[in-house]
């Protein structure tokens, strides 16, 4: 009798479990946290986030004190109260984790992520329009309008404005300064590099023979005259671009297959290896010996993202006199052009402050939520995230804030001038880029020839991303 | 009403089995059919899971006509039967002869050290490997091989498949080790001890009493370990990410379906693949059970034959 | 004897060198081979700084996190397994084969391309009636659930091989005396299979212990974060920790397993009796 019971019991609760999975259920409903709706509280997740990133959420603490003020002065009832994770997992599951939780309406209600995500989250529903124009989102609040001009388009897709900016970086060409030096170059000599590359007369061809002869020379040893990042990333798209590669087409909206320009890529990384001023298997060398490698001076040139540059002062050249060595002893400038004339580009990756739907978060605060995002859109604020993780000022106003003026390194970086330029709000760009990554590899190892991983690239794309989402060029 | 032995004896049956069906019910076979419809669909990130459509066929048909396809699964065989059978089983089984052989503290020191692949954390194991293939001065093999002339490189970019049978197989050998050990301890010492009086020495014992008398987890290591292989990415990924051509079959579904670089993931074609990825395992799984005679093994419940 | 040894040493280096490289680089700010070096390449560099995270609370919190899950993951994964091991084993009934292979089969599908589709039984099981708060998504219940169910597989094979080992005798007097068949189980085979439970409790701990993906994606909680995601503070794309606190980290995640391991080694020796099949 007990066992049937159970049996009895067991097929019930599994029955209308799977019932309910067959179904869907339509039991799920907005609903305020907490009874009190004086009492509101404000999810915010922040991914990938190190120690040092702490203020992608932690600015949305300090933001809540002043919203609490201004409400108190406006009379209302309402208090909010944040509450934060910062989220150290990769992006992948990280990104797994939010559509999860939206479809169980438990996302918070302000998410910062990369800006690539509006693409493929604003098509399902999952995220707010909070703007037509810049002109209008910049009327919303006076932060806004100070967020700078450029940053906005990152932030578009379908002809909407769907996040705010929360911080920007870019990608550069760095040099050591004392390896140049023993070349015979002085100070004033590097002065002109960085001119030389701003106005196209100093291109990848003269870096890599500057790179050749430095090896040639003895002045690095072999494979130490350019190194570019070691994995995969969006750092090569910037030599893709330099080539003149185009991710995609502003007036079809589509994605870019261009055979030419990849052979173009594929041949430079493969030439800086035949060249001997990057080493033959580099990519996949471990990021720690990057690090120690090109903070410490021993490559000629490397390339890569600004943020670097506080671990560097901070752990791989801490022995060696921290920042103030690398101030010394390492120069900044432009990622070159591929040709004479060219203008140099660097590709910023911005994340990006999204206002999740009721439907995903399960609370009706979206109002509120893009509030608390213009108050924690100040120079104060933002300037704290920048010192602190060695990222860009996102607002105009912080070029002459001091605290950010006078941090020689970024306030360097961001008079570099040249253009930036960002990876499109598309989405099938996730696979566009994977193909490229895969394709780039098989070049640099010499497994295939440029040529032939750019055509293999092409065939890729034609399956992975689709015809219909290309314009071939 | 009294009731039979039998009567009790099935409803002891259920008693026993039944937590095993419901957790079976709900994260396999249901998930299974999910992924299985999925498979038949468009869905992934951008259609969110409330605005996709059913495709048809049109998934598998992509697997197909992938270019890349035929790459995947070589490189997927290639990877299972060498790591499966060089490390997995061969020297999972050496270890365990040779710790058993020697025994005592010596032994179970042993086996410890071989259980530290399996235990620490993959990210950490896998840049310990990294760090061992280096270029020169921060690897291990350079500063070996250097003396012998050989030009410093990073081993890890330019012999990708020997490290990524290195790296799984470090760890899949402590299976096999801790299940050969336990069954080779467990064979009566009076057969040993009966061979070495008749004047056989190890390797005959080996031969004629230890491997025969093992032959059950020999073959159950064999069949479990090639599917937990064909479904392992975990290390590549962090090795390499199947760059030089090591991305196998269930690397290539998680690219695709849960982590590529961007993050619209592609639950539709990843269910497709993943689908494929479980046929060869259930003809793995298939062939063994046949092959093997598992047959004989699940024969007879002794107690039944009261 | 001794060629034994030597043998095993040669097959274990890179083992051996490998663990020494890591145990070395966690003293170190970094290492050229073997050797801790300053920033000049010479001998030096040697720091205590790597294991500061010994003092951080988030770590012992984490831990605790760690520790429970790996239990219940473990406690539920014997209980479960032994059960299902010792059906399988003893008793006769209709499709047992099939079910046998099924299980075997079931090892076949790769968990990481379930997550979406367990997430889906997850959010169905959150609205079932009474149980439903305790074991869906965002639950630890549904976590263990989940978890426990990717150990069945391996855990059924293991019991089942095990108690296909023991003798019956015992068992069957007691069957003989009145004695139900899950009294024998509880009572009599259970505790009989004690190396077994301890073998199968080694390699679900492992797998506890490592857990990350299934509690991160299904556990809304920060507060119920495990090490492995402790660990991945100190590598996230822009900011990624010196490869010595990493090691440190992580050696300091297998100092709990080892001791286990080496408590339990003496039952261990027992497990799979399945091997003397037909010998006794």
């Amino acid at each position: 009798m007990r066992n049937r019971i159970i049996i009895a019991a067991f097929l019930l609760f599994s029955g209308s479990t799977v019932y309910r999975i067959l179904t869907g259920d339509a039991s799920w409903a907005v609903t305020t946290r907490g009874g009190d709706p004086s009492q509101v509280t404000l999810k915010i997740w922040a991914g990938n986030a190190a120690p040092i990133d702490h203020w992608r959420t932690d600015s949305a603490v300090d933001a809540a004190r002043t919203l609490n003020r201004q409400l108190e002065e406006e009379g209302s009832g309402v208090r909010v109260t944040i509450d934060a994770i910062n989220d150290p997992a990769s992006w992948g599951n990280y990104k797994k984790k939010f559509l999860m939780a939206a479809d169980s309406h438990l996302a918070p209600d302000i998410i910062c992520t990369g800006h690539e995500d509006i693409a493929s989250w604003a098509s399902a529903g999952l995220i707010v329009p909070l703007a037509d124009t810049v002109a209008e989102m910049r009327a919303k609040d006076p932060a806004f309008a100070d967020v700078r001009e450029d940053l906005w388009e990152s932030t578009m897709f379908r002809g909407k404005i769907w996040g705010v900016p929360q911080d920007s970086e870019a990608r550069v060409l760095f040099y050591s300064k004392p390896l140049l030096a023993k070349m015979g170059w002085t100070p004033a000599r590097m002065k002109t590099l960085e001119r030389g590359i701003q106005d196209g007369s100093f291109t990848t061809d003269d870096m890599i023979a500057l790179a050749e002869k430095a090896v040639a020379s003895g002045v690095v040893p072999r494979g130490r005259g350019y190194w570019h990042r070691p994995t995969r990333g969006s750092d090569h798209i910037q030599k893709y671009y330099a080539f003149g590669g185009r991710i995609d087409d502003p007036e079809t909206g589509r994605l870019v297959a261009d055979q030419q320009s990849l052979t173009r890529w594929f041949t430079f990384q493969r030439r800086i290896v035949d060249a001997g001023i990057t080493p033959e298997n580099y990519l996949g060398t471990e990021w720690g010996i990057w690090h120690n490698t090109v903070s410490h001076g021993k490559a000629l040139f490397w390339e890569g993202g600004i943020w670097n540059w506080s671990s560097w002062g901070s752990k791989y050249a801490a022995d060696l006199g921290g920042e103030a060595y690398l101030h010394k002893s390492v120069g900044y400038a432009m990622p070159p052009a591929g040709s004479k004339g060219g203008t140099p580009a660097t590709l910023v990756h911005p994340l990006v402050y999204l206002v999740p739907k009721a439907k995903a978060s399960g609370q009706m605060q979206q109002k509120l939520a893009l509030r608390l995002l213009a108050l924690m859109t100040t120079p104060e604020i933002n300037t704290r995230h920048a010192l602190d993780s060695s990222h860009l000022a996102i607002l105009k106003s912080q070029l002459d804030y001091a605290p950010y003026k006078e941090n020689t390194f970024l306030y360097g970086i961001s008079k570099l001038g040249g253009k930036s330029f960002f990876q499109p709000n598309h989405v099938r760009f996730s696979q566009w880029f994977d193909i490229v990554m895969g394709a780039m590899e098989e070049a640099q190892s010499g497994r295939r020839s440029p040529s032939q991983a750019a055509a293999d690239a092409i065939a890729l794309m034609r399956i992975d991303v689709g015809e219909d989402n290309l314009v071939f060029r | 009403m009294q009731k039979t032995a039998k009567e009790l004896s099935q409803e002891d049956t259920f008693t026993l089995l039944s937590p095993t069906f419901f957790l079976v019910l709900l994260f396999f076979l249901l998930p299974v059919l999910i992924i299985l419809l999925m498979s038949f669909t468009n869905v992934s990130t951008d259609t969110g899971f409330d605005q996709w459509r059913w495709v048809g066929l049109s998934n598998y048909v992509k697997i197909l006509n992938h270019p890349a396809t035929g790459q995947h699964l070589w490189i997927t065989l290639k990877y299972v039967a060498v790591t499966l059978l060089l490390f997995n089983v061969g020297l999972g089984l050496a270890i365990a002869l040779l710790t058993t052989s020697i025994g005592g503290k010596t032994g179970t020191a042993f086996r410890a050290l071989w259980l530290l692949p399996r235990i620490t954390p993959s990210v950490i194991y896998v840049l310990m490997w990294k760090y061992l293939g280096a270029d020169a001065p921060y690897g291990l093999i350079n500063s070996f091989l250097a003396p012998l002339g050989v030009t410093p490189q990073n081993w890890v970019a330019a012999q990708p498949f020997l490290f990524i049978v290195l790296v799984n197989g470090f760890i899949g050998a402590s299976f096999g080790m801790i299940i050969f050990t336990s069954a080779i301890e467990a064979i009566p010492r009076d057969y040993l001890r009966a061979a070495m009086i008749d004047g056989a020495n190890y390797f005959q014992r080996v031969r004629h009493i230890i491997l025969p008398m093992i032959k059950w987890p020999l073959l159950f290591v064999v069949t479990f370990q090639t599917l937990s292989l064909l479904t392992s990415f975990e290390q590549i990924m962090i090795l390499n990410d199947g760059a030089g051509g090591m991305e196998v079959w269930s690397l290539w579904a998680y690219h695709a379906a849960l982590n590529n670089y961007y993050g619209n993931f592609q639950w539709g074609f990843g269910g497709a693949l993943a689908m494929v990825l479980v046929v060869i395992g259930v003809g793995f799984c298939w062939v063994y059970l046949k092959f093997f005679k598992f047959s004989e093994l699940v024969s007879q419940p002794k107690i039944d034959a009261l | 004897m001794p060629f034994r040894v030597i043998l095993l040493i040669v097959l274990s280096v890179p083992i051996i060198v490998g663990y020494l490289w890591m145990f070395i680089s966690t003293f170190s700010i970094r290492t050229h081979g073997l050797m801790p070096v300053d920033s000049n390449g010479n001998f030096g560099g040697l720091t205590l700084a790597n294991w500061a995270f010994l003092k951080d609370p988030v770590l012992w919190q984490a831990l605790l996190n760690t520790f429970v899950l790996a239990a219940a993951l473990t406690f539920f994964t014997v209980l479960i397994s032994s059960m299902a091991g010792y059906a399988l084993s003893r008793i006769q009934f209709p499709y047992r084969r099939q079910l046998l292979s099924l299980t075997l089969v079931l090892h076949a599908f790769p968990s990481v391309t379930l997550l979406i589709a367990i997430y889906f039984v997850l959010k169905g099981l959150s609205s079932s009636p009474i149980l439903g708060p305790w074991i869906g998504y965002n639950t630890m219940g549904g976590v263990i659930l989940v978890s426990v169910a990717m150990q069945l597989p391996l855990g059924i094979w293991l019991m089942k091989g095990f108690f296909d080992g023991l003798s019956w005798d015992v068992e069957r007097s007691a069957l003989l005396d009145g004695c139900t068949r899950l009294g024998v189980f509880w009572r009599i085979a259970l505790p009989m299979a004690g190396p077994g439970v301890a073998a199968l409790s080694i390699f679900s701990f492992i797998t506890g212990w490592g857990s990350f993906l299934i509690p991160y994606t299904f556990m809304m909680d920060q507060g119920s974060a495990t090490l492995a995601t402790y660990l991945m503070q100190s590598m996230t794309d822009t900011a990624p920790a010196a490869y010595g606190t990493l090691a440190a980290i992580g050696l300091f995640q297998t100092i709990p397993i080892l001791g286990f391991f080496i408590f339990t080694q003496k039952h261990l020796m027992n497990i799979y009796t399945g091997g003397s099949k037909g010998a006794g």
